[in-house]
């Protein structure tokens, strides 16, 4: 069976720093997913410098082929030397995952990979090879549904030293957090904020460390059918429906716009149910449709979902409020919702038809702008690793 | 009696959520909610002029400004 992942991650930067000192990269090569985890010693420029070398050296390199030894031995000769320690060093975590299932993690002094498997923490064994003398450990294994891995940087395990625990965030009890939370939360988002809230928390609001959290969950596909905009040529309406409602029943979908969803149960030949409810003064109310999975007005949401799309994008904003913003019962936190947590590839079937009547100066609001939101939501949701694939009619 | 109202973009833009508001305080306090029956819709296809409102499949443009006289003439002048 063909998986594929949610993968995503969080960062704190060390208080008062500009510029964090861990550095994740995820990746995708044919027939696998890629999650890098680099932690730069020391914080700031330094550390942001060795950590983005590193992570971006092991991720061109691996998606070349390179072996682990070649691509240690390039750090190891790339990395500037630290004028005061006389040494160049970054630690880093490595987790590979290919569709068919097989795994490979290789971790060089991070704390270790947090694998839960139905709920419960499972081992991962010691198997220590050393590479231009480093001590790596690497593991081969076989993921299955529903299994998350959590890669860590050291500002973790070091939550809260000396302050509120005195030993900081003993892996132990991280780990069993995360066990808590992976049955608290759906994506692997929830999951990296709810650990990284907490060492937020355990840190007093002031890290002492950058600290990173790297979630992979492993799902299966879940693709995502979007229509917008009635086709240029009425004759089309049956076959723009007909590709629209293709797919399994993995497949979610959904109509943003009015007309497109009148089309749509003309077509069907199923009632259009159009709510009253204001749930966002600025956002047109939703409506229902058997066998839809979200109805919403067309370039109104959308443009709002592009707004919520962008800034879960550019991590800074990816905090609590984010989220209850995302719960919230509107049409563009839904679609945003959707397309964030419960989507690894979008298909967006466009309407090229211009509504003459939006042409109208007096409108307060650029309504003629559906292919250009068209063409920002495809970007945002390519920054966030999933395909995304554009039909137009 | 079915009244709809369009929720659509260009509707949304002129005040279909102010006319909602509107004549769902006004059907309340004249009591007749047992017999106005408010709905949303999609796109009417006259979005050229004010919002769309259908009283028993007849059209009309409201704006918030006018709602009140609507709900008067065409709705308690109805039942």
């Amino acid at each position: 069976m063909e998986i594929t992942v949610d993968v995503a991650y969080k960062s704190l930067n060390k208080f008062s720093e500009v510029l964090c000192g861990d550095k994740v990269e995820m990746l995708q090569t044919e027939d696998s997913h890629i999650l890098i985890l680099a932690d730069g010693m020391g914080s700031g420029v330094k550390a942001n410098i060795l950590a983005t070398l590193t992570s971006k050296i092991l991720g061109t390199m691996f998606l070349n082929g390179a072996t682990l030894e070649e691509c240690v031995e390039t750090i190891v000769q790339t990395l500037p030397i630290c004028q005061v320690r006389q040494v160049a060093y970054a630690t880093f975590s490595i987790l590979q995952v290919f569709h068919s299932g097989e795994a490979y993690l290789v971790e060089f002094d991070n704390p270790s990979c947090i694998f839960i498997r139905n709920g419960r923490l499972m081992p991962i064994p010691e198997n220590i090879r050393e590479v231009e003398g480093k001590k790596i450990n690497e593991y081969r294994f076989q993921v299955q549904k529903g299994d998350a891995l959590i890669l860590m940087s050291d500002g973790t395990i070091h939550a809260g030293v000396g302050q509120l625990l005195n030993f900081g965030w003993l892996w132990e009890d991280i780990a069993s957090y995360a066990v808590k939370q992976y049955g608290l939360t759906v994506s692997a988002m929830r999951l990296a904020a709810a650990i990284c809230q907490a060492c937020d928390e355990l840190y007093q609001y002031r890290p002492g460390d950058d600290t990173t959290v790297a979630c992979m969950r492993i799902i299966n596909a879940k693709p995502v059918h979007l229509m917008t905009g009635p086709p240029q040529d009425p004759a089309q309406d049956e076959e723009m429906v007909a590709a629209f409602m293709s797919g399994d029943d993995t497949t979610r979908h959904i109509v943003c716009g009015g007309t497109s969803a009148t089309i749509v149960s003309r077509v069907l030949k199923r009632p259009l149910d159009v709510s009253m409810d204001y749930a966002d003064p600025e956002i047109p109310p939703i409506a229902y449709m058997e066998g839809m999975d979200l109805v919403t007005e067309g370039v109104l949401t959308l443009n709002r979902v592009v707004q919520l799309l962008r800034s879960y994008v550019k991590k800074e904003a990816v905090s609590e409020e984010f989220f209850l913003e995302l719960d919230k019962p509107n049409g563009a936190s839904m679609v945003a919702k959707l397309l964030i947590e419960d989507c690894t590839e979008l298909h967006l079937y466009v309407g090229k038809a211009i509504n003459s009547a939006y042409q109208n100066p007096g409108l307060p609001f650029d309504l003629g702008i559906r292919q250009n939101l068209v063409e920002q939501l495809k970007h945002v949701t390519e920054e966030m690793g999933k395909k995304v694939t554009v039909t137009y009619y | 009696m079915r009244v709809t109202i369009c929720i659509g973009s260009a509707c949304h833009l002129k005040g279909s959520r102010e006319i909602i508001q509107k004549l769902q305080e006004l059907v309340k306090a004249n009591g007749v909610s047992d017999k106005v029956d408010l709905n949303g819709a999609f796109c009417s296809g006259n979005c050229v002029n004010g919002v769309c409102v259908t009283v028993e499949g007849e059209l009309f443009s409201l704006s918030p400004e006018t709602a009140e006289e609507f709900f008067n003439k065409e709705i308690l002048g109805r039942l």
